[in-house]
Parts: structure tokens; sequence; C-alpha cells
């Protein structure tokens, strides 16, 4: 402290912004001349030499550097200078002082005269003109590394080559660091050049993370805070953030339920810490850019996220309110940086198959499945299951010419092109991209397209004022109508898709009107374009030292249309004349929050307050129009106007927000942390009297590291903190007008004519509030061997109460269901991350990410009385989603016979427990077959790199939940071990038709269920980052060609098509291969 | 100067959004309306009515069900089929039918049929009372106090019709006449008795009948006579149903409203014929044409409107759910396809239901076939007999009588037992029935006679699962079958000879004499007038006891299996047992 060099930045606290400011530095060096045409304005009185210096800097972009001890800093000066170079400004200055100074570029080194001018400042020492490149890992050039001549001042940054040039003496060290890397100091003794390569820091104890209205340094978060692996935003090829995220943060459990080109279709299921609510959204609140969003998240392009972050526990999500309990996910999008403008392009291409196809019959197989089924129950079933045109078309053999999924199916394309130009001065940094993503499904006329732009911007606008404003356009088109993928299962193989003439047949069985052509979705017309806008600015103003106020504005628009037509020359609505919907949907939010900052150090006490006064406000609006009986096909859905029979459907619902919050971070010594914060918020869908909420939190860190008694085993274990949060947060997620009591259209005739009616539909809940989760959360952050390990682990409890709960209530009432605040449930978890640099050779490097996620939910109470409902399937003790059913053990036997028939069947058929054992099958006997939902997830991530190779391999895994297997029924068409008299199969009943249905006269039937534990290979990718030597030539920084497979291999005992869908109809994760490459100018 | 500027900004936003924050946070819904909306003016009170009634017509929809031809499942099937009228037919797979085709199974607190009925009946029991309720407030301007009572006549007259269904099908049901609302809605319901709830029902009848006029407020509506009817009904009900120890008043009261309805009201049997061509005038009062009481059809009490292509046209299912199928490769026998279907053909239909060999059986004894005398109700006007093949039919082989292969023109003869036999009419159906298939093969999913009463489809749309023509719901005959009832009761016999005796010589059937007078009789006059019509299941059990009920439903259904003392009600629904969570809800025994 005493006789070291101070550096003096600008600003001293953005240091710890490192990655991004330092780069500021490295146009210091693209403008040689600066010193040399910039004209200042100097007006001081009686100013101090350091006051008068930062004056200068704040008004130039010229950084001082110099030696406490050498400069009169208190010295008292008065200048009066107007638009003089600043050569003339410092030589004022120092005129008359012990001091000197001298220009480099933007730098200015100040010294001491006595020592007869600069360079001399350590009297006889030699100076020498010393060079070098400093490399990353791959021998990529560092752009902006600070190189520091060890215990002066003297030092530069590197250039966009990652050059540097400075005068140093002949001996001494260099001190060479750059954020993200570890720091190396190198010995000069007499060498002028330098080759020096940069390793990759471990330490991530700096890493800035975005929490909710802020940042945080990652050593003072007191809350559980996940955040997605810079690796994996960066370099994996995905269509969709959900598909990013999924298994990269412990807690954070992402679960599709279909697939296909539609990312929005897939509709992944994100749930943070489990199901807390039953009939609410469980949906974590989505924070792009700081503000909520209330888009779809398929909407952002994956190429624009700078960073993603997962609030999890009370103390992180309570500021979040009434919106926290499901968790929040913060998306930052990538910013400018000061400096050359940088070009960067990224594109793939992919093709796409279905990963696992089940074996579908063909002409004969079905045959022979049909008369089989005829074996046992009455001749109906016969006619109904084969028709007369069926057998014509087998006789023909015109079936082994196609088949459905052949028809269906195709193989999938996906290409995608990202632009992103970004750069800056100091004064105005942006970032700008377009992303364009075009996918071709699976299935047929299954499309996406995809075009985003986004503009961000940052301004300063003077020293006191700040503006950054980001800004997103998206244009998808989701047009097509497909068919439903489980049309290659049920529909029979001996039918007639085409007529001679090649045209689509709409009656592919000639014997039945019923059984449409599923190939006919190609004659429909399917119009579906949407736009959304989301915008926001912020301003940012100094109003004194370390007290800032904030003005965020945000809007946001989405406008969908989907129109419809099926004329009459298709088989679904030839029998009303032709069908047509238009269906307009738009949405408007916006939001305008208030933030004030109070930041201060005294001493080793650390304070930090932010206080938040905020509104928001969000529209929908819906108009439908449907109508059917059209004289002509000919202008599809236009042709509504002459329609027979149109019906209208609006919708408009607002909702609005307002809230003010209260944060306290504090902290002592870097070792004791304190977080306390407080929320209130007002939601206008709640009743008159329970509109308000108020949400606190207290979370207390400790950085046992710190201590000093923790100094001796530092060298092992670099890093521990124990965190402990507890505090409350809401969930409002219910849609408007809940407490009000709906009347709905229900019109009868008078005559012919209509005669408007109303009948009640809903009662309204007026007391109608929060429901409210208080969670616990303990967590322990550590490191290992300068961070060569690290990780943490959390283990929390979450207890909901006054549960928002769609609770059925007697039908007597006139209504069945009503929204109350009524129930509780429990999660209890245990999330444990580890990563680990395994192996760390100048050629060869090996590093591991594991995330395990360990999850207990279930349901305490749901109405006082400690019962269970049925009706809903909720059980006391279970987790929300259970499959409650009859449980299939196998099939009865011909030696069961008579047992069988104890309970009506025969042998062939399907046997389920008799769960209470009354010898009969009956309700008594549904039971808890398991959860639907997975109690265990984890990913693994293994990385190799070798020279300019790397391989990423990711593994991620889900156990404890039980699927059915709906292809387990007769009415798909896919080959079965079916019980046969001569082939006694315990796993697939007979084709009878009532071998699974004869319980309670036929009006049950089970389903069949298995364990859908499963792990995959989910991703892997080979990348080559290209020689810098061939691109140098081309005008080309950087460049990467990469081949990614995804979903490659599944291993499950489960037999439907995918263990981790929610609909095993619909269509499932396709096993892909991506080609791509991208580059930077 | 500056940050007194940005002082005055932090101040001005904090300004704007606390000034009115409490009126931000209000509702104002703006695409439906609530009660308070609706109910503050005489217009909105009609509106009120209008929905009741399409609930109440719903009577004769579907449950919501949907295929590709549209709504499935047919309410009316609640009362009409499991009966000795109609029994769940062949296909026995949707809905009631389950049920009817094996009791001892289906016949279960968890069926989801019993369920939508029951909350549909209790909804509009909720929607009668908010406008019951509504109306009392003193801020609306009313025409005048007569309209005001009319209009609150007509939504008793629906909460009497509601729970006239539910103490029909349950028994003992909770008696609710208040408002309901998400603060006052309860978890502790309680059972009420029947006499309770009859008393209620009586009670709105009562308030009803001098407050509604003889012609509906509106087309489609319900009249004074249907309220007449249903109070001659209920006091027949209230009678008791042990013969010899009948209650006496309550017969009178019957007595009286029946007669009041015949007496003084507007209506008269359709004697004469209302359209041309083949026909008769029976059969008139359900054609399309002729149904309406604007179109002349004075025997009519309420009729229901349905209307193809207009927002509340409904979407009636009786065509659809009480024929045979009709399709594809449904056959008369394996060498007869009737596989075309259009208009004349009556359209597609699903056989949810079908006639009893009993209910068809009934028209023989009222016929004189001998002397050329067939009772109009079971002619082949009235109840289909034969299709005639048509060029898209397929069909082979030859004809039992004449040797020949069969041909276009060609007569079939439904419900014929063997192919061989379809072209003999002494086989088939035109003399008494008398081959109809038993047992299993009794009401015959593709081959069975049905009434022609619905036989209506829409125009250009013969698949259709609905038709829209309006339809009779509640007609004069019955109110004579009540009055002969009530005098058979009283022990005036010649009134009960006279009354049905009307009805016989309106449809051109042999008449009766005062020997022939017995409660068996009037149950089977009721069958023949009514068939297709009448809430089957209600009559039988308000005249006989329960365990007579299961002896006559039994022996004269051939098909539904296992019916038992316990069927004579339903189970309440188990949705509703568990929802009354406060205290246990006592379930129907047997259950």
């Amino acid at each position: 402290m005493k006789n070291t060099t101070k550096r003096k930045l600008l600003k001293s606290k953005i240091q710890r912004l490192t990655g991004l400011i330092v780069l500021l530095f490295a146009s210091s060096l693209l403008s040689v001349s600066y010193a040399q045409t910039t004209k200042l304005t100097v007006q001081v009185k009686n100013k101090t030499v350091q006051e008068i210096l930062k004056i200068i800097e704040k008004k130039s972009e010229m950084v001082f550097f110099y030696n406490d001890k050498d400069v009169e800093l208190n010295r008292i000066v008065t200048l009066d200078l107007k638009d003089q170079l600043i050569t003339q400004v410092l030589d004022e200055l120092f005129k008359n002082s012990s001091n000197a100074y001298k220009i480099e570029g933007k730098q200015i080194y100040i010294t001491t005269k006595t020592k007869e001018g600069l360079g001399k400042s350590k009297s006889s020492i030699k100076k020498v003109k010393i060079n070098g490149t400093v490399t990353d890992e791959s021998n990529q050039p560092v752009i902006g590394a600070s190189v520091l001549l060890k215990g002066t001042s003297i030092g530069t940054l590197t250039d966009i080559n990652g050059h540097f040039s400075l005068e140093s003496p002949e001996e001494g060290q260099l001190r060479i660091s750059f954020v993200g890397y570890e720091t190396q100091l190198v010995s000069i003794s007499n060498k002028t050049s330098f080759e020096i390569s940069l390793n990759q820091s471990l330490n991530n104890l700096d890493e800035v993370v975005v929490v909710g209205y802020g940042t945080q340094k990652k050593s003072d978060i007191t809350g559980a805070v996940g955040s997605v692996a810079k690796d994996r935003i960066d370099n994996m090829a995905v269509t969709d953030i959900a598909q990013m995220i999924q298994g990269s943060v412990p807690g954070l459990t992402v679960m599709a339920t279909a697939a296909g080109a539609d990312p929005d279709g897939q509709s992944a299921v994100m749930l943070i810490r489990g199901r807390n609510s039953i009939s609410a959204s469980t949906t974590p609140l989505l924070v792009l850019d700081g503000m909520p969003y209330h888009g779809a998240i398929s909407d952002i392009s994956p190429d624009d996220v700078a960073s993603i972050e997962v609030l999890k526990d009370a103390s992180s999500v309570a500021i979040y309110g009434s919106r926290g309990s499901n968790g929040v996910i913060l998306i930052t999008t990538k910013k400018g940086k000061e400096g050359k403008t940088v070009v960067k392009y990224d594109g793939f291409y992919s093709i796409q198959n279905v990963a696992n196809f089940p074996h579908i019959m063909d002409g004969t197989e079905y045959l022979a499945f049909k008369n089989n089924w005829t074996d046992f129950s009455n001749p109906d079933d016969a006619l109904m299951g084969l028709s007369n045109s069926e057998r014509a078309v087998y006789a023909d053999g015109s079936w082994k010419t196609w088949t459905w999924k052949g028809l269906i199916t195709q193989m999938g394309e996906s290409t995608r092109h990202n632009l992103t130009v970004s750069g800056g001065t100091k004064d105005f940094k942006y970032n700008v991209a377009t992303s364009y993503l075009s996918t071709k499904g699976i299935v047929i006329n299954d499309k996406y397209t995809r075009v985003t732009n986004r503009v961000n911007l940052q301004a300063k606008i003077t020293d006191w004022l700040n503006m950054t404003s980001s800004n997103m356009l998206t244009w998808k088109d989701k047009s097509g109508a497909k068919p439903s993928f489980v049309d290659v299962f049920n529909k029979s193989p001996l039918m007639r898709p085409f007529n001679p003439d090649g045209s689509i047949n709409i009656m592919p069985d000639a014997d039945n009107e019923k059984r449409f052509n599923p190939i006919e979705s190609l004659l429909y017309d399917d119009y579906n374009v949407g736009y959304s806008l989301t915008s926001n600015i912020s301003f940012v103003a100094t109003l004194a030292k370390g007290l800032t106020y904030t003005l965020n504005t945000d809007v946001q628009y989405s406008n969908t249309d989907d129109n419809q037509y099926q004329g009459l020359n298709t088989g679904a609505k030839k029998s009303v004349n032709g069908w047509a919907s238009i269906d307009n949907t738009m949405k408007y939010s916006y939001a305008i929050e208030n933030i004030v900052n109070y930041q201060r150090e005294f001493g080793k006490h650390h304070l930090f307050l932010t206080g938040l006064y905020s509104f928001e406000s969000e529209t929908q609006r819906e108009r439908l129009q449907e109508g059917q009986n059209f004289p002509n096909d000919l202008l599809s859905y236009w042709g509504m106007p002459s329609a027979g029979l149109v019906t209208n459907t609006f919708k408009n619902w607002q909702t609005a927000l307002i809230s003010q919050m209260f944060r306290i971070n504090y902290s002592y010594d870097s070792r004791y942390l304190l977080t306390a914060t407080a929320r209130r918020d007002g939601y206008s869908g709640f009743g008159a009297n329970n509109k308000y909420g108020v949400f606190p939190s207290l979370a207390l860190g400790w950085n046992i590291a710190n201590e000093s008694f923790f100094s001796s085993i530092k060298s092992v274990m670099n890093n521990l903190k124990l965190r402990l949060s507890y505090g409350e947060a809401g969930n409002q997620a219910i849609s408007a007008f809940q407490t009000i009591s709906k009347l709905g259209d229900m019109g009868y005739l008078n005559g012919s004519s209509l005669a408007a009616g109303y009948i009640p539909t809903t009662l309204g809940t007026p007391s109608l509030s929060w429901e409210t989760t208080r969670s616990a959360n303990i967590g322990l952050d550590y490191a290992f061997l300068d961070s060569r390990i690290s990780g943490e682990i959390n283990v929390y409890q979450n207890d909901t109460r006054d549960l928002l709960l769609s609770r059925s209530i007697s039908a007597v009432n006139g209504v069945s269901s009503i929204f109350q605040n009524i129930g509780k449930t429990r999660n209890q978890g245990i999330e444990f991350s580890i990563v680990s640099d395994n192996i760390r050779t100048k050629i060869f490097g090996w590093k591991s990410a594991l995330n395990l996620t360990l999850l207990r939910t279930q349901i305490i109470d749901l109405y006082g009385d400690g019962k269970d409902d049925l009706t809903n399937g909720w059980f006391i003790g279970k987790p929300v989603k259970v499959a409650y059913d009859y449980y299939t053990t196998g099939v009865w036997q011909n030696n069961e016979a008579n047992l069988a028939a104890q309970y009506g069947a025969l042998p062939g058929y399907a046997k389920y427990d008799d769960l209470n054992n009354n010898g009969v099958y009956d309700a008594g006997d549904r039971q808890i077959i398991g959860s639907t939902e997975p109690n265990f997830t984890w990913s693994l991530n293994n990385t190799f790199d070798l020279g300019s190779f790397q391989l990423n391999i990711y593994l991620y895994g889900t156990n404890g939940s039980v699927k059915v297997d709906p292809f387990k029924a007769k009415n798909y068409y896919v080959s079965q071990n079916f019980w046969t008299a001569t082939n006694p199969s315990n796993i697939m009943w007979s084709t009878d038709a009532n071998s699974n249905t004869y319980i309670a006269a036929k009006t049950i039937s089970p389903a069949y269920y298995e364990k859908a534990d499963f792990w995959r290979i989910k991703d892997v990718t080979l990348s080559y980052k290209m020689p810098k030597k061939l691109l140098s030539k081309l005008g080309v920084t950087e460049a990467k060609v990469y081949v990614t497979g995804k979903n490659l291999v599944t291993f499950t005992q489960y037999t439907g098509m995918d263990p981790e869908l929610g609909d095993q109809r619909a269509i499932p994760l396709q096993r892909e291969f991506i080609f791509g490459i991208n580059f930077t100018l | 100067m500056k940050k007194i500027l940005i002082i005055l900004v932090v101040i001005a936003g904090f300004m704007t959004f606390s000034g009115c924050s409490s009126e931000l946070l209000n509702e104002h819904p703006d695409t439906f309306l609530t009660a308070d909306q609706l109910y503050n003016s005489q217009p909105g009170f009609e509106s009120g009515l209008n929905g009741l009634y399409a609930l109440v017509r719903q009577e004769r929809e579907g449950y919501g069900n949907t295929d590709s031809f549209g709504e499935t499942g047919l309410r009316a099937l609640m009362n009409m089929a499991g009966t000795d009228v109609y029994n769940c037919s062949a296909s026995a797979s949707g809905e009631f039918s389950v049920i009817y085709s094996d009791w001892s199974k289906a016949n279960v607190p968890t069926d989801k049929s019993l369920k939508s009925v029951f909350e549909w009946l209790y909804q509009t029991v909720l929607g009668a009372n908010l406008l019951i309720k509504r109306s009392e407030n003193p801020a609306i301007k009313w025409t005048d106090e007569a309209t005001k009572e009319r209009i609150v006549a007509e939504a008793r007259f629906i909460r009497a019709w509601s729970y006239r269904h539910l103490t029909y099908m349950w028994g003992k049901v909770p008696l609710v006449v208040d408002e309901v609302t998400g603060d006052n809605f309860r978890t502790d319901y309680v059972r009420d008795d029947v006499n309770k709830i009859r008393r209620q029902i009586i009670d709105d009848l009562l308030y009803a009948e001098p407050r509604m006029d003889w012609k509906p407020s509106q087309i489609g509506r319900a009249s004074k006579g249907v309220v007449l009817n249903y109070l001659a009904e209920m006091y027949l009900t209230e009678a008791g149903k042990v013969v010899g120890s009948y209650d006496r008043t309550k017969l009178d009261s019957a007595y009286l409203f029946a007669d009041k309805c015949i007496n003084e009201g507007p209506y008269a049997l359709v004697k004469n014929r209302l359209g041309s061509g083949s026909g008769s005038a029976f059969m008139d009062m359900f054609n399309p044409n002729t149904v309406n009481i604007e179109s002349g059809n004075k025997e009519a009490l309420w009729v229901m409107q349905w209307e193809k292509n207009v927002i509340g046209g409904g979407a009636n299912l009786m065509r659809f759910s009480l024929r045979p199928k009709f399709d594809g490769a449904n056959k008369i026998g394996p060498t007869v396809t009737i596989s075309y279907y259009d208009e004349t053909r009556g359209g597609r239909g699903f056989a949810r239901a079908a006639l009893t060999k009993w209910a068809l059986y009934l028209y023989n004894s009222s016929s004189d076939y001998v002397n050329g005398i067939i009772d109009d109700r079971g002619s082949q006007y009235a109840v289909a007999k034969y299709y005639i093949l048509g060029k898209f039919d397929t069909f082979s082989g030859t004809k039992s009588l004449t040797g020949t292969p069969w041909s276009v023109g060609d007569t079939v003869w439904i419900g014929c037992p063997t192919i061989a036999q379809c072209d003999d009419r002494t086989q088939g159906t035109i003399t008494g029935f008398q081959n109809l298939k038993s047992g299993a093969s009794e009401g015959d999913t593709y081959n069975w006679p049905y009434t022609l009463k619905y036989s209506f489809c829409d125009t250009g749309y013969p698949k259709n699962n609905a038709s829209h023509q309006d339809q009779v719901y509640a007609r004069l005959a019955e109110t004579y079958l009540l009055r002969a009832e009530a005098a058979m009761k009283l022990g005036n016999i010649p009134q009960a000879t006279s009354d049905i005796n009307e009805l016989r010589l309106r449809s051109h059937a042999r008449t009766i004499t005062d020997s022939d007078i017995s409660l068996s009789l009037i149950l089977e006059e009721r069958a023949r007038e009514l068939m297709g019509e009448e809430q089957r299941r209600y009559t039988l059990l308000r005249t006989m006891p329960g365990s007579d009920f299961i002896e006559w439903v039994s022996s004269r259904n051939g098909r539904d299996k296992n019916i038992a003392l316990r069927d004579t009600l339903f189970p309440i629904p188990q949705s509703v047992i568990d929802a009354n969570v406060t205290i246990p809800m006592e379930q129907n025994p047997g259950f």
C-alpha cells in the first residue's frame, strides 16, 4: 500500500465488471493522435491537482498513471483554459511544480522533474523497447489484456491482434492480466520480445452475476442463484432457449411435452424447484433485460443471449414479490462494447429424423390382427373393423406401394443464420443482430420460420446521465396444417390415400366416411403469422456520490393471425359445407419502474440500498370468428362474409400490478453478508380487500474462506461460503376476472331467429388473494485447488399455503368448480453442482460439470379436512401430478380361466391388480401408480480440448416418473406381442374387442403405465477453430466449424415413443445433426 | 440545476402512479356479462329467461361430446330408455345406453352421463333462482306488474321443471331456492325430503299458472297449458301409488287442473290433416311444417324451437339417437345393404336406443288388421317398417316369395328374422310385428323398426348428427291421459273411457269400453300415444311401487339386463358426494 503504485482508473468500482470494461482501453491504441488533436476546456478555481486530474479524465479519454509518492496531488491550482490542447493544459497544470508528464496514446504518465525528465525516474536504469503477443489457450489473440510493469504505473493494453509494446527497464517483471484468465508474471531479463499464452481462470468468484434489479459479484451473493454455463450459451447450437437450459442449472426442470418444428408448440414445461401450485400457473417469471417478459421464450433468438440466471430461493425471488414463488429466469442479451466494430456470423444447417419408431403393421399384419380380433367376440366387431373397401385394397395389393409413415413423415431440415454487428465509442455502444431460422419438421406441412432483429444501445448522455435501450422485433410464420402425428399409428394400412388421378382421396375407406385421410391436411389452408415487439429504455442518473436514480420503461406488443379453412373438398368439413376460423390475438403490456440505488463503503462496511416503485399493465384481446356453410372454396377463409353461420367470440382482459420494493445489501469485510428485502404488490385480479400483499425475506452469507483462520488451508480450499435464506414469495398466476361471477351466452330462438340468452357459468370469489410460498434455503459454495474444483450445494424447503386452487364444489351450487385460496404443498430438495478441471496441459484439456437435482414434492392439505380429492387425482402426501388408475399386472392365462371368469374376463384379457381384494374390479382398485414427473434430474457435461479441436458431450437423465404407453391399446396398429391361445404373452393382451375394457361395462379403459426413467446423450459437439494465420490472410479474426448431434442415444426401459415427452402421440424428439460455422471479422 | 430536475422527475414519477393506484387495480370486464349488469332492466330479465329455455331445450340435445358430424349422446334417454318402451339397443356403447344394457354393472355413482345431467339440472336451478331473486330489486323499472310476475312465473315454472327431473331421477336432493354466489356456496348440503321438494314444485307451478298465458309469451316458450299439465301430474304423483289408498283430494286437484287445460284452454286434439299427401293427422303434428302452434297445431302446449345455421339454433339429437344405424356396411341382412341415406330415409342414425318389442306389439290390440282398422299411431306413417331398395344400395340373392332376384324398387321389410323373408310383409312388420327378433337380437342396431316422429334430417345434411326441426315437447293428448288416470283413480270410469276413446278415435283405432279400464291399460295407452315423447321412466315410477316397477320393466324389456330395486333411483354422482366435504351426503340405497 505504502509504496506501490496505484493505477488510477476512471471508475474504480467498475473494475469489478472486468470483462466488459477492460476492453474500453483497447481503443486507446487505436487513436494515437488523440492527444494532439483533442481540445479541452478546463476552468477550475482552487482545486487540488488530484481533483483536476479527475476532471481531465472525465472530459477526455485520457487516463493518468502515476505513483502517489512522486506527484504533488494536494497542490492547489487555479486554471482558466479554453479549447486548449491537452499538452497545453498539462503544461499549465504542472507549471511551477516538481512534476513532469509524458503522453503515450491516451495514457499520461506523471513523474518528478528532479530526475532529469521522464523515463529516468529510477536514475540510471536503462530503458528498452519491448513488445509481444498475448494469446489464449487455443492460440487466439487476446484483445485488451493489461500488460503492466510490476511495481510501476507503466503499462499498456494489447491491441486487436493481441500485440503490445512499451518501454521498460531491462530487468523486472511484466504482469499480464485479462478477465477470465489467470494473471501471469513474466520476467523481462533483457528479453525484448514475448509470446505469452494465458490460461483460462477457474476462479469465478469475481464473476458478476445478474440478480433482480441489478448485478452482484458472485462472492457477495447470499441467495440461491444458478447461472447457465457460459460455454453452453455460447457454443450450443439450438433454435430455442428452452433447449439450451435443460439440465443446465440444478433445480430447474425443463420437460418437453412435444416436439416439432415450432418451438412454441413444444411448450416445454419449466419448473423451478418443483410444482408448488396445483391450479395456478407454475411457470417461472421470465425477466428479459431487467423487465418482466410476457412473450414466448421461443421469440428470443438464442444468439442474442449473453447470460441466463435462475433465481431459486426466497431471498433472490422475494424482490419479485407476488410473481416470485415459481422462481425467476433472468435473460440478459448482449451489449455492444467500445472499440472496433465486430461483425460476427453464425449459421448452421441441420437434418432431423425420428429417433425411435415402433414397428407399424403392414397390410398383411393388419389383416391378421383384425382377423385375430374376431376370434372371441361377436361378428359385428369384425365388420366394424374391416370394411369391404379394406378387403378390396388388400386383394389388389395397392397397399404395398405406400405407408402412412411414408406419406406423413419426411426428413426434417433446419437452417439458421445469425449476423451480429457490435461496437461503439466510449459514449455510445451498440449491438445489432439479425437472426433467421427456418425449420421444416419431420411431419409434412410442419413448418416454422422466424426472423428476430435486435438493437441494443448504450449511451452516455452527460457525465451524470446514461441511457440503455434494448429492442427486439420478432416475426414468425407457422403456417401450414399438419396431420396429427398419431395418424402414422392409427390409420388402417388398407386404404386408398390417392384417387386414380393422383389427387388426395378424402374418403380413403370407401365404406366409412368417418375415416379421414390424414394427408388431406394438405388441402387445408392455414395461415399463422405473428409479430412481437419488445422495447425498453432505461435512464440512469447519478444524483450524488453513490446515489443513482433509474427510470425503466418497457413496452411489449404481439399480434398473431391464425386463419384456417377446411373446405367442401375435405372429409373433415364437407358435412358442414366447409369451415373457417379467423383468429386474431393481440397482447400488449407496458411497465414503468422507478429505482433508487445508494451504494457506499465505510471502511470495511459496504452498503447497497435499492428502492423500487413500479407499475405494470398487461392487456390481451382476441377476436375469433368461426364460420361454416360456405357456397364454394374459392375465397378460402376470406369467404367468411358469405358463410351461412358465423359465430364471433371476443376476449378482452387486463391486469395491473403496482409494486414497491426495498432491499438492503450489507457486507462487512467481504466476510459477513446480509440481504434483506421486502416487496409490496397490488394486483388487479384479486378481491377488493385483498389486492395488496407483502413479501419479506432475509438472507445471510459467511465467506468462511476470507477468515484469517482459514488462510492455512487456502491453498487446498480457496473458497467456502455458507448461505442461509428465509422468506416469502407469492403466486398470482390466475387470469383476470376470477373474483367476478360470469354469465355465459346461451341463446334460444324466437321462432327462427336468435333470442339472446344468458346463464350463470362461473361463481366469482370476491375474497381471492395470493398463494404464498415460504421457503428456507441453506447453501454452501466451495472451491478447491485454486478453483480447479468448484461448485455448490443447496438444501431447501418450500411451504406453499393458500393455494389458488380450482377446487371441485358440489354441483348443487349450480357450478362445480371455484377458485379459492385453500390447501398447502411442500417441496423439499437438494441441488448439487460440481465443475472440475480434470486435466489441463498445453495440448490437452478435460473439464467436467455435473448437476444433480433431487426433489420431493407433496400435497400437505387440500380442503382442510385431510381428505384426498379423487375427482382431480390429488392425494395428500403425494406429488401434485400422479398417475391414479387401475394397475395392469399382465394377461389372464389359459390356466387361470376360472379366476378370470370371476372378474368377467377370459384368458387373454388384461389382468389388473385387485387392490382391495374384493373379487371384482371396481373403483377401489385404482391406485397411485407413480408420479408423472421425475424427482431426480441430472446432467453431465464433458469437454475435451485437443489443440484447436474441442469435443463436448452432454448427458441428461431423469428418474422417478411413470408414463403411459398409449400404444399398448388396440386402436394403434403397432406390432405387439399379442396374447393368443398359442402365444401366452404376459405383456400384451389379446386382440379381442373387450380384452382390456371389460371393467364396469366397458366404461373404463385403464392405461398401461411404465417407468419412464431415462438418460440420453443429449448432444455432442465437435468443433474446430481454424488457424489464425490462415484466417488473417482472409481478414477474419476468428472462425470455427462444428458438427453437433442431438438426441443421439436414449437409454430407457420405456417402450413408448419417448420417455421425456408428455404427449406420446405428438411429434417425438428428433435426432438431429447440425453442421455449423461461425466467424468474426 | 440538473439534480433538481431529476428530483422533480422522480417526484412526478411517483405521483403519477400513486395518485390513482386504487382505480388502476379495479377490474372492468367488458366481453362478458355479470348478473349485476343483466338483471337491471326488463329486457335483461327476458334474456335471462331465454337462457333458461335454452337450458331446458338441452333435454333433447347432447352432452357436448362430439364426433366429426356433430354432437353425440342424447340427454332425453335419461327418462325414455331403460323402460318398457325403449331398451338400450344392440349398440349399447354410449352414455345412458351403457347403464341400461346392464344395470348391475354400469349404474354407478361415477357414471359421467349421470354427473352431467345432475350438473345441468342444478345449473338451471341456479339460473332460475338468480332471476327470481334479482327481480325483487326495487330499482328495476317494469312495464307493469303483470309483466314482472309473468317473467318470474316462467322462471319459477322452469325451477319446478328442474326439480321434477331431479326428484324423479334421484329422489331426495338438496332444495336450493336462493341465489348461490362465490361467498355463500356450500359444502354441507343435506338431501331434502321428496315431499318437501314436491311442495316447492307445486308452489312454483301454482304461482305460475295464473300468471302465464294460454299462448306462450314467445314462440318456443311454455304456455299455461304446460303448467296445468304438470300440476295435474304432480298432484297425481302426490296422490300416491298404492291402489286403494290414493289421496282423493290430490286426485281431485289433478283432475281439475287437467280438466281446466282441456276445457278452458284454446287447445284441441288434431283430428284433421294439417298437411297433405300420404300420412295421418296424428303424424302431421310432428311434421316440421305443421308442428308449430302458429302452423295450426292446436294440440301443442309447448313446441321447442331449433334452427340450422342460426346462433342459438341448438342441435337436436332425437332422430340420431332413436333410429337404427344406417351407415356404410350397415345391413338389413347379409345380402341387402342399405348403404345410401338421404332426406327421404331421414338421414343417418346412431341406435342409442331401440323400441321394445312390447311397445311395438301394443298396436296389435288397438288395431284390427283383419277388418282394416289400423291404429294411426302404429301405422307405417308412424313407425318405420320397410325400405324401398334404391340404386345406391347393394343387394344380392333372391326373394323368398317369388324366387326372383332383388331389384331396385323392391320393398325390404324391416325386422325380418332372415333375409329370405324380407320380401314377405307377413314375416315383417306390417301386421303386428309378430316375427321380430328376441333376446339379444331385440333392438338390432341396423334392422329394427323406429318411430317416425323425429325422422327428419336437415335438407342436404343426411349424415349430420343433429337435426334442426322444431319439436312438440308437450301436447294436449297427455293431458287427456292424465285426466283419464285421475278419473279412473277417483272411480269415474266412464270419463276415463271417454278420454281414451277420444284419442283412439282421432287415430282411427279400436275403441274401448268401461270394462277395459285399468291402470295397465292407461299405461299402455300412454305408450301407444306418446311413444318417443313420454318421459316414460317417470310415469312408471309415479304410478307403481318400486318392486312393481322392476317387475313391469323387466318383463317387458327383453334386452336390458339385471334391473333391480335399487335402480328405481339413480346414484347421486360421486363428485357431488365427494364435494360435500363438511358433512357426508347420503347415497341412495344399494350403491
